[in-house]
């Protein structure tokens, strides 16, 4: 019980020393703290801006089933929800407070009240999430209260999400809020193992990314409750009747996994993210170990991997140069997956790093010991002064952060788009990037127009010109 | 300004009004003084699918911003916010910085005009408007933004002169009018028909040096509420007479009446304007023939309901009324003009005895939609939030407003003559789509 006790998890920073501004060897990573392992807080003196926990937050929340969502902050803390609207499941069941000069000074309490009332009248929500911004954090207006209230009043489960904008550099720890809020305030103690059921955890997984999980998983015997993401009520009650938690991603999921092992005694199995063929193989060992499945997963394996290395066998992308710039867990992943395929990693950027990662650090201590790391969420000048110098053939990037790379004429392939989950995550990068590299004609076009985002005085200094280490 | 609740809301804060001015022209660059993400709503609010993302070379993650933390909310953020603008100078290349302000150090009290001083003493082009999302919506930023830099660029040009058949654009707000670039791009075709330029003063190729020209331009073209003060601004400190338009014009006979005021305020020679319109008029009739059979065959004439911002609305509202034949039965302004505004606007859309319509303000996703269920219109130009409601009463949905979640608008417009012509293209598109799915 004791990490669910607050309204909200202890930040990233504090509970996994994670950092978010980081360039250089990874042997001074190490190494320049006296305790050992323990990195070092760096901040950046020239900035740019990266999403806080509420964009996070509402990645995860837009695909909860069954729910509707109050932003409770002023208008614009729900501009991006829109874009959440193409795809999620609660399609224009969101509401903002639209809080006035009048709201930050005077208290948003009875607004708040009237909002939830409006949205369950409307909607007939099983669940309402109250996402908290900047003013309402920093007024220190009283959600709680109005919870208890309605809670009873309606007898549906009203879950405040503690978001505040400011108190994490790292976004991930949204995630973590998200999990903390809907384990807290749904989940009940009663509980009802069921045999052979076990929760996949997932916070940022697309529906192709599950479908190849399922799919592995389904062949070891195993049924899953896909949670928090795409979650419904159900989901989230079952939650707590697993046998195992299983991660894909076990960045994001190492919160929900911990809680859920603290609260209902739910083993969770942690292993790497199931990306590249000996990711993928590693990650279903342990979890057939864990679950008693040995014998099922030598077969599977054997299976998978035949099937895999003759559709591999006429694809050589090999000997190219490649940037790679990812979240933690998929950017390791990658990174080790690239060069299962003959690949040569160039660069490698993260949005974070913390103590989950020590071992891949390590790693590249030992065998790459030149390789800057780069950690930083955005920062794209950044990105844009280290491509010019180390020219890579291609780059590998969410859909968010690519632009430095496409006007410097380098092609990008954007991982948000396919899966490369699984056996046949494999395939799909492969294809893509043969795909990509095939046809450049488009990027080398954008890439011909007048360059002048940055001073040519920056794109000569050091790329961590403007990272210093945080004055305590 | 609302102090309503808002579902599903499409506007934007004033920071993100701010962001949308200063992003549309090339060598400014805003920082962003607030808690992390609220440039990455304000982008992602942009014409959804991404339309305006690396315009200046600038992506959706390159906004300079101070992000601001615990620390700096609870001791002040002002030292931050120094050091930010010191190092934007030496990262950002650009002709003037603006520092626009979140909520986070609004509440917290920081002194953002004293470090602007403080930079603008070491001579760096540095500029700041307040922003807070609790102080007003997407178009006052606009407005405020547009104030601040006028101030600042044309107030210091000191040669004033006045330069013939120079027309200030103002009202646009880029990226929240999904047209704004083809709007733009149309309205200087239109006015360089008859001999005049248009300073559209944001988007393609737009500079410091267009906002410089904006105190010699002959006259001002105010084309929805949120250029009003601008304006009057240019008016007071310049003299500039000003034309308040209020809409955008769509084919004819708006924009020929259009180039006629123009043409009389800016003595435009009467032949000249003559010629072009009977040119252009003759060619928007010649396609309305070549339409009129379909028309009639698959009953084109509908009761029609408009959402969206003024501008847009106002000038297609005309337009289907006054020239297609339509029956406007529904008008909803999504962006809030000032109440003594409103009449005016009623005043501007076309009535029709028989068939009177209901005029709504509102951006208000709830009421939108309660309103278009209970009006029933057999075809909805609205944003994609519409589409609910359209499925519901199984009717086309055009997209004229935002947002707009599955196209990716570059330079399309419905105004002028040739707008005129892709809107009809575009309606009958709606309209066939929606047969095939009846017959489903």
């Amino acid at each position: 019980m004791s990490l669910l006790r607050q309204k909200a998890p202890l930040i990233r920073e504090k509970r996994l020393n994670a950092i978010a501004a980081y360039y250089g060897k990874a042997e001074t990573l190490l190494t320049e703290n006296d305790k050992e392992g323990q990195f070092l807080q760096r901040v950046r003196t020239y900035s740019q801006d990266a999403p806080s926990d509420i964009l996070y937050v509402l990645n995860v929340i837009a695909t909860i089933k069954d729910a509707a969502i109050v932003v409770h902050g002023g208008a614009g803390c729900a501009a991006a929800r829109l874009t959440f609207d193409l795809f999620d499941e609660n399609n224009g069941k969101w509401v903002v407070t639209n809080l006035n000069e009048r709201d930050s000074i005077m208290g948003s309490e009875v607004k708040l009240r009237e909002t939830i009332l409006q949205v369950y009248k409307l909607h007939s929500p099983k669940i309402v999430f109250i996402i908290s911004t900047p003013i309402v954090a920093i007024n220190n207006d009283d959600i709680e209260s109005v919870v208890d209230d309605l809670k009873e009043e309606l007898g549906i489960a009203i879950v405040p999400v503690y978001t505040d904008g400011f108190r994490s550099k790292v976004g991930t720890t949204g995630y973590d809020i998200v999990s903390h809020s809907i384990v807290k305030r749904i989940l009940d103690t009663k509980k009802n193992a069921v045999a052979n059921h076990v929760n996949l955890l997932s916070v940022s997984e697309k529906q192709e990314d599950l479908k190849e999980a399922n799919r592995l998983l389904q062949e070891l015997g195993l049924q899953t409750n896909v949670f928090p993401r795409y979650a419904s009520i159900e989901n989230i009650q079952q939650a707590k009747n697993a046998s195992f938690s299983i991660a894909i991603n076990a960045d994001e999921a190492d919160y929900p996994g911990k809680i859920l092992e603290d609260r209902f005694e739910i083993p969770y199995v942690k292993s790497t993210l199931p990306v590249g063929i000996a990711n993928t193989s590693q990650w279903l060992t342990d979890i057939a170990i864990a679950t008693g499945r040995k014998n099922e997963v030598h077969g599977l394996l054997s299976r998978e991997k035949e099937k895999l290395s003759s559709l591999l066998k006429k694809k050589d992308i090999s000997k190219r140069k490649v940037f790679i710039s990812l979240t933690p867990a998929y950017g390791i992943a990658l990174y080790e997956l690239l060069e299962e395929l003959g690949l040569e990693v160039v660069g490698v950027k993260f949005t974070y790093i913390d103590q989950l990662h020590l071992a891949f650090v390590e790693k590249i201590q030992a065998e790459r010991p030149d390789l800057a790391l780069f950690i930083g969420d955005g920062q794209l000048f950044e990105e844009e002064n280290v491509i010019r110098k180390i020219k890579p053939d291609f780059y590998v990037g969410n859909a968010s952060d690519f632009a430095a790379a496409i006007r410097n004429g380098i092609p990008v392939v954007n991982l948000q788009s396919i899966s490369i989950i699984g056996f046949e995550g494999v395939l799909n990068l492969v294809g893509k990037i043969r795909k990509t590299l095939a046809n450049t004609s488009f990027t080398q076009l954008v890439a011909q127009s007048e360059n002048n985002s940055y001073t040519k005085e920056w794109l000569k200094k050091s790329t961590n010109w403007f990272i210093k280490q945080e004055v305590k | 300004m609302s102090k309503h609740i808002l579902h599903k809301n499409r506007n934007g804060c004033a920071l993100h009004g701010a962001l949308k001015v200063v992003n549309a022209i090339n060598g400014l660059v805003p920082i962003v003084h607030s808690s992390a993400g609220c440039s990455i709503q304000s982008k992602l609010s942009d014409n959804i699918l991404g339309g305006s993302n690396g315009v200046h070379h600038r992506g959706w993650l390159e906004t300079s911003a101070t992000a601001v933390f615990e620390k700096q909310i609870v001791f002040g953020g002002t030292a931050r916010l120094r050091e930010q603008i010191k190092n934007t100078v030496k990262v950002q290349p650009a002709d003037l910085y603006v520092v626009l302000t979140g909520c986070a150090p609004e509440i917290v009290g920081d002194d953002v005009p004293a470090m602007v001083k403080e930079a603008q003493d070491q001579e760096f082009p540095v500029i700041t408007t307040s922003t807070p999302g609790f102080k007003g919506n997407v178009y006052k930023g606009y407005e405020w933004a547009v104030k601040a830099i006028i101030e600042r660029i044309s107030y210091s040009n000191l040669d004033h002169k006045i330069q013939k058949g120079l027309v200030n654009i103002l009202g646009i707000v880029p990226n929240q009018d999904i047209f704004w670039e083809g709007n733009l791009a149309s309205l200087k075709k239109i006015l360089g028909s008859i001999g005049l330029k248009a300073n559209t003063l944001v988007g393609f190729d737009q500079t410091k040096e267009n906002w410089r020209a904006t105190l010699n331009a002959e006259y001002n073209l105010v084309v929805s509420p949120w250029g009003l003060e601008a304006a009057h601004q240019l008016e007071k400190k310049f003299g500039t007479p000003y034309l308040y338009l209020g809409y955008l014009p769509v084919g004819a006979p708006d924009t020929s009446e259009f180039l006629d005021i123009l043409g009389e305020k800016l003595s435009v020679s009467k032949a000249l304007i003559e010629s072009v319109k009977s040119t252009e008029e003759k060619y928007l009739s010649y396609q309305f023939q070549k339409l009129a059979q379909t028309y009639i065959t698959y009953d084109f004439q509908k009761e029609i309901a408009l959402v969206g911002e003024t501008s847009n609305v106002l000038g297609i509202s005309r337009f289907l009324h006054n020239s297609f034949g339509q029956l406007v039965s529904t008008v909803i302004i999504t962006d809030n003009p000032d109440e003594e505004l409103r009449q005016q606007i009623k005043d501007l859309l076309p009535t029709n005895d028989s068939y009177p319509t209901e005029i709504i303000f509102t951006s208000d996703g709830k009421e939108i939609d309660e309103w278009l269920l209970k009006l029933k219109p057999q075809i909805i130009l609205g944003s994609s939030l519409e589409q609910t409601v359209a499925d519901k009463l199984s009717i086309p949905l055009i997209k004229i407003s935002t947002p707009v979640f599955d196209k990716l608008y570059l330079n399309q417009s419905y105004i002028g003559y040739s707008g005129a012509v892709e809107l009809l293209q575009d309606f009958s598109e709606a309209i066939f789509r929606q047969l095939q799915v009846d017959k489903k």
